[in-house]
């Protein structure tokens, strides 16, 4: 080896070391300059997926979270705090969410924690926050608590849901499709993890309650990008028969590009996580499918024409379609805030005693925790247009009251 | 203590390669972490507890990786199996004492299984080298997408599949799991420390750099493996079970790729093979990166792969290395000032100790029989049926041209599996489809042409090494006072090879390198003695010292086959000259009459006579 | 659905998957081959290539120009790659698996960095089904199974009968020897480097259609492809059995069971397989064996005393 090749290689090496020296002292002292809130604000923490397979939802997420923190801000904050929002990546992985919901209350400090997020991340970021005594918002819809067959994670006083639970949201439409339209022969796809194995089981019973048959069933997992193999099997089914495609994110996009390009019909395929950012993504691929909320970007209600303007207004020439998916955020912020106005105190047990005391006038009109932790919300069935809309209101269900998830004493 | 006694003392701890600089950081450091947590905040307490469990989990990957040279591109295998097993028991058996202990016994014994397994697959078998690297990354890949499996079996009703797992074990604060785990830390870098330095630590680093050379010194490098592969697997184990309780967590990432390249990166950063080097790497990323990374997860993973990639190129012995090394070139100036230190590692001649089985009287029987040796790679036929017997007490010469197939000769008789046909005998024991280590231990040494030496051994480390013909070392001590049979002293002496027994191996002359391989083949007290080339490249003083101990040699009764090429030499010293041609013996007899006979000129210079 | 073991569509996935596989495996498999080193960095590569289509998508170009992108991207990154990283660790290979290993995270940063970390969706240039008589099929993924037979005829000329594939192998076989001859064996292992980073970008542009386009897509591509090349060994034909092989039992088993368990069906073969013969199936006499990329004799990575001491 040449002198000179020997001097840079060591050059090198010191200047690694004094780097990693630098950063050792940077580790060193970070513990001292503390991350601790600054007076006068108080931070709330969001888990959701900024990048992974469910981040296709997040565009508009951001936004409207956002908005709702600037609104309560400009309402004059919570008990004299400025509210500051911590938003946590969990790259749709249950492993980061749970680290991120530790930082969330560890490192920032926050008194509340809310996730957009699939429940496998969810189920992740709650223990935690469970143990640091946090209100906790799930601000998804999601596959119901042990007393619908669901999850118990669920099942504990700081636990609330703003999203829609099975049983406002499956049988009315299901009924529909298997009574009204004849769909008779079903076969559901899904995600392979809880919410699409759940959604589906619920699926199954309503489809067999109202004498539909189920054919089959088909996980795949939520980083699948190859649906081939499902797509021949779609395509030897009677003719006929519906598809239930519970598929979350960035597999739901890919699956519909390759069911289209393969010459699929979706006439009668339904999707229960397909909101107006997938269909964006998937560019017409899902037009003419199924999909059954609580809330529609296009939708002409009081509340969400005075939510879009305000959007508008916030975001003018760069707003990101609003969700339902993203909305249910939007409200989680307001009735938290309310409620911790109401308890003027960001204690758990007071605003936890709060929180079904407050209502708030949100997109999807007025909103109000139950005593079981959830809200009473509307169901509509609809179907998706070439674009980022679903164009087609098919059927409105009003406002189904949800089922009790859980036995009254986890609420104590 | 008298200042003299204090500057002894000091010479001592730079001069001497001893545990206690070592124990004096750790000391620090131990200081260090007993007033850490009254200094930060409890997110970093927690940050900590977290580094302490991956600095444990890179220990295992150190010992090894950096010390046994076993790259597992997949070694969250069994991280996350310690996570899982635990988070099962806990599920399943409840959060007593019943669920913890089943559940680290448990997920201690499941990885030890599947190490064993896949040891069992990868060392005992020619694969070839990245075999190892394939098969763990495999093993990580799979076990991490069965976890992830929520449909089609009923796994996931333990495993939680995608979900993953979350129970909670204990409700201890972080305080409780701060000390717990900093103990447990503690108490593992001085265990790993030790064990390395001890003669065992001498004999993984000889896998490391030359597993080919041990196992013809004797060593079951196949088991030493499978050995360092399952404790450091059961450590990595414990890890996982300490992690995945302290987040109350198990999930797929867990086993997965991400935690995979995570310790591998941790372990190179702070530097391979020094214990130390990946502990602190461990604690300095386990802070740096969330602090840096919760804010410009982008900007971090840069600079970390950067660093990564440069110290691999320009330090691959890591931070911790580049500050030993650093460290080294200042102690000769230290060393000045301070008195001079007895060099420690001492040779101690004795007697030869294995069985003489050919003795002075019986010289002439036969040691070992050739029978129709056959070799082929392919078509190429190399070795076309070798008949040949080595008596003890003789020199047998084997002389050929370029391509008769001479060194493929000693290495189908020293690794008989090679062999595509034929009968080999020692010592009236049939030899035939055995590994280096056992032909070694049967009493068979041999030299190679050049040197195969381990470059990162002292000259005291290969002697020691060679004379333990294969045995296990102890686990804890280190021995300084190398015992060593008279002929290897001879050697050692004559050759000026035991004027440097702490000199490493890559800075030898090359004289002394083909010394050693020699001293090396003979501190294995052998039978039967295959040299191929000793003495090339040596001066002519050197070769003079090499021809009258062979001779010495063989009047003990000791049967040598030597390779060469230099026909003064072979005349001067050899009983009997086989040639060797196209992979036949054309012809055997004694020297004078071989050598001068047509048959050799018409092979040598293709003359017809 | 057992019912139906196999149709036509099927055995199109299972042929189309097996095209693809090689098709993500050809850029590794020339540089392991000719180079005899690990690029670890391959899966980010891919992803860079898959990025560079996106680029072209996203300014309204042709998609088919995503292509010759893809590769000249690849090519360009590659020479880059070799001169700053590969060239300096010659001679050893271990640390080589490391040092690429690290680039690959340095892509995924650098990516997310200057394109954002958000899913991004490409459209494909070929849309709809062809109709083959016996079956409609995605005429896209017909693409994929005459280019990947294009790239088998290409790289099996290059090797076996152009100078170019001479010289290659020369330097392969005996670089001292080669170099006395004239051959500038670092010119060689550059180009080939850059080839086979382009070949990965081209595979980006491939599959950027038909999956989410982000920085980590490149892992599960990666490892696939890894293991096909380990079983493919040394050889272009060994490639070509493997990947197809290998494609189609992943989208057999996939059809049988669930995706899960077919996407662990190429790691344990590919364990089994070396297992059985450690030189995989360049140890077997197959047609193709000409097309050595490698001659077979010698066992592959010994631990170089540069990697191992310290």
């Amino acid at each position: 080896m040449g002198a000179l090749r020997e001097r840079s290689r060591r050059l090198w090496a010191a200047a690694i070391v004094v780097f990693v020296a630098a950063a050792a002292a940077v580790a060193a002292a970070a513990p001292y300059a503390g991350a601790a809130a600054r007076a006068g604000t108080v931070k709330i923490g969001l888990i959701t997926s900024v990048t992974g397979p469910a981040s296709v939802y997040y565009p508009s997420i951001k936004q409207v979270t956002q908005m709702a923190v600037d609104e309560i801000n400009a309402s004059g904050g919570v008990n004299g705090d400025k509210v500051q929002l911590v938003t946590a990546d969990s790259n749709t992985t249950p492993a980061q969410a749970a680290t991120q919901s530790r930082r969330l209350a560890l490192s920032e400090g926050v008194k509340m924690e809310f996730v957009e997020d699939i429940v496998a991340d969810r189920d992740a970021a709650l223990p935690f926050a469970t143990q640091a005594n946090i209100p906790f918002i799930y601000a998804w819809s999601y596959e119901g608590g042990p007393l619908q067959s669901g999850t118990d994670t669920v099942c504990h006083k700081n636990f609330w849901a703003t999203g829609q639970v099975p049983n406002n949201l499956v049988p009315k439409p299901i009924q529909y499709l298997v009574q009204t339209k004849g769909w008779k022969q079903w076969y559901l796809i899904g995600s392979d993890y809880k919410w699409p194995r759940t959604m589906n089981k619920h699926i199954s019973v309503a489809i067999t309650q109202n004498g539909g048959k189920v054919l089959g069933q088909e996980y795949a997992p939520l980083t699948q990008t190859d649906f081939s193999s499902i797509v021949t099997k779609l395509k030897a089914l009677p003719k006929g028969s519906a598809i239930v495609v519970n598929l979350v994110g960035g597999s739901l996009i890919n699956f519909f590009k390759q069911w289209h390009a393969a010459g699929g019909s979706n006439d009668r395929v339904i999707a229960f996580a397909m909101d107006e950012q997938t269909l964006g993504a998937a560019g017409g691929a899902a037009a003419g499918a199924w999909g059954a909320y609580d809330y529609y970007a296009n939708g002409k209600t009081p509340g969400n024409t005075a939510f879009l303007k305000k959007l508008k207004a916030k975001y003018d020439g760069h707003v990101a379609v609003p969700t339902s998916l993203s909305e249910e955020g939007y409200e989680a912020i307001w009735l938290w805030a309310l409620a911790a106005r109401k308890a003027g105190s960001f204690d758990l047990d007071k605003v936890n005693a709060a929180m079904t005391k407050v209502k708030f006038f949100g997109p999807r009109g007025w909103v109000q925790f139950l005593p079981n932790h959830h809200i009473a919300l509307p169901d509509i069935l609809a179907r998706a247009g070439n674009g980022s809309y679903y164009t087609d209101f098919v059927k409105n269900f009003g406002v189904i009251a949800p089922a009790d998830q859980c036995p009254a004493s986890a609420w104590a | 203590m008298t200042a003299d006694a204090a500057r002894l003392r000091l010479g001592r701890l730079v001069a001497a390669r001893s545990l206690a600089p070592k124990l004096g950081l750790l000391g620090v450091g131990v200081v260090a972490m007993a007033i850490a947590p009254s200094l930060v905040s409890t997110h970093y307490e927690d940050l900590l507890v977290q580094s302490f469990i991956y600095a444990i989990f890179a220990i295992s990957f150190d010992l090894l990786w950096g010390y046994t040279g076993v790259l597992s591109l997949g070694h969250s295998a069994f991280f996350g199996v310690g996570g899982y097993v635990i988070g099962v028991s806990a599920t399943q058996l409840g959060h007593g004492t019943e669920g913890i202990a089943i559940g680290i016994a448990g997920g201690v014994a499941g990885a030890v299984i599947l190490a064993l397994a896949v040891g069992w697959v990868a060392f005992y078998s020619r694969v070839t080298p990245i075999y190892i690297a394939v098969i763990t990354l495999s093993l990580a890949l799979v076990l991490s997408r069965l976890a992830a499996l929520t449909s089609f079996t009923a796994l996931s009703d333990y495993t939680g599949g995608y979900n993953g797992l979350s129970f909670i074990l204990t409700s201890w604060p972080i305080t409780s799991w701060y000390w717990l785990c900093g103990i447990a830390l503690v108490v593992l870098t001085v265990l790993a420390l030790v064990l390395v330095r001890s003669d065992f630590g001498r004999v993984l680093i000889g896998v490391r750099d030359n597993e080919r050379r041990l196992a013809y010194l004797g060593y079951d490098v196949p088991r030493l493996k499978l050995t360092v592969f399952t404790l450091s697997a059961a450590i990595a184990a414990l890890a996982g079970a300490a992690y995945a309780s302290y987040l109350d967590f198990a999930s797929p990432d867990l086993l997965g790729l991400t935690v995979a390249t995570n310790v591998l990166i941790i372990v190179s950063i702070g530097g391979r093979g020094t214990i130390i080097g990946p502990v602190v790497g461990a604690i300095i990323i386990g802070l740096v990166g969330p602090t840096v990374s919760d804010r410009w997860p982008e900007y971090w993973q840069l600079v970390l792969g950067a660093l990564f990639v440069a110290i691999v190129i320009f330090l691959p012995r890591g931070l911790w290395g580049a500050i030993t090394d650093g460290a080294k070139t200042l102690r000769p100036l230290l060393r000045r000032a301070l008195p001079a230190e007895q060099p420690r590692t001492r040779l101690v001649p004795t007697e030869w100790t294995q069985p003489r089985r050919a003795r002075a009287a019986e010289h002439g029987a036969s040691l070992a029989r050739f029978v129709n040796l056959r070799k082929s790679f392919g078509s190429l036929h190399v070795l076309r049926g070798v008949d040949l017997d080595v008596r003890g007490g003789e020199i047998l010469c084997v002389i050929g041209p370029n391509g008769a197939g001479k060194s493929t000769l000693i290495n189908v008789v020293t690794d008989s599996r090679e062999l595509s046909d034929g009968e080999i005998v020692f010592d009236g024991q049939r030899s035939v489809g055995l590994p280096p280590a056992r032909i070694a231990r049967r009493g068979v040494g041999r030299t190679f042409q050049g040197t195969n030496l381990m470059e990162t051994y002292t000259v005291g480390d290969s002697l020691f090494i060679a004379g333990r013909r294969g045995s296990i070392p102890s686990l804890w001590r280190r021995t300084h006072d190398i015992p060593l049979n008279e002929e290897v002293a001879t050697l050692d002496a004559a050759t000026g090879l035991a004027d440097v027994v702490d000199v490493r191996v890559s800075d030898l002359s090359h004289g002394k390198r083909q010394a050693l391989e020699l001293s090396m083949a003979l501190a294995l007290e052998p039978q039967v003695l295959l040299l191929d080339e000793p003495t090339a490249g040596l001066t002519d003083e050197e070769r003079s010292i090499v021809g009258p101990l062979l001779r010495e040699l063989a009047a003990r009764g000791i049967g040598i086959v030597l390779v060469e090429h230099d026909l003064d030499f072979v005349r001067a010293i050899t009983d009997r000259v086989a040639v060797l041609h196209q992979g036949r013996v054309e012809v055997v007899g004694p020297v004078e009459e071989v050598v001068g006979s047509p048959l050799v000129r018409e092979i040598y210079l293709g003359v017809k006579s | 659905m057992l019912a139906v073991v196999i149709n036509a569509d099927q055995a199109l996935n299972m042929l189309s998957q097996g095209a693809l596989l090689f098709i993500l495996a050809s850029g590794l498999a020339v540089i392991f081959g000719l180079m005899n080193i690990i690029n670890f960095a391959h899966g980010s590569l891919i992803m860079v290539g898959a990025y560079a289509g996106a680029e072209v998508a996203a300014h309204h170009l042709s998609s088919w120009l995503a292509i010759p992108i893809g590769f000249a991207v690849g090519v360009a990154l590659g020479f880059v790659v070799e001169v700053v990283l590969i060239r300096r660790l010659y001679g050893r290979p271990w640390d080589t698996i490391l040092a690429t290993i690290g680039l690959g995270l340095i892509l995924i940063a650098v990516v997310s960095i200057v394109f954002g970390r958000e899913n991004k969706y490409v459209g494909t240039p070929l849309s709809g089904e062809w109709n083959l008589g016996f079956d409609r099929y995605s005429s896209y993924r017909l693409f994929l199974v005459i280019f990947a037979a294009a790239l088998f005829a290409s790289l099996w000329f290059v090797t076996n009968k152009t100078r170019l594939g001479l010289v290659a192998r020369a330097v392969i076989a005996n670089e001292t020897l080669a170099a006395t001859h004239g051959i500038d064996s670092r010119a060689v292992r550059r180009w080939t480097f850059m080839v086979g980073a382009g070949l990965a970008g081209v595979a980006g542009a491939l599959v950027a259609p038909i999956g989410s386009v982000q920085p980590n897509m490149g892992q599960d591509y990666l490892v696939d492809a890894f293991m096909v090349v380990m079983v493919a060994y040394s050889s272009v034909g060994g490639l070509l059995l493997a990947a197809l092989l290998f494609g189609a039992a992943e989208s057999w088993v996939t059809f049988l069971t669930t995706p899960i368990v077919g996407s662990v069906t190429i790691i344990v073969l590919t364990a089994i397989t070396l297992r059985v013969l450690p030189q995989g199936f360049s140890a077997l006499a197959l047609p193709g064996r000409d097309g050595a990329l490698r001659p077979r004799s010698g066992r592959d990575l010994p631990t170089p005393p540069e990697d191992a001491v310290r």
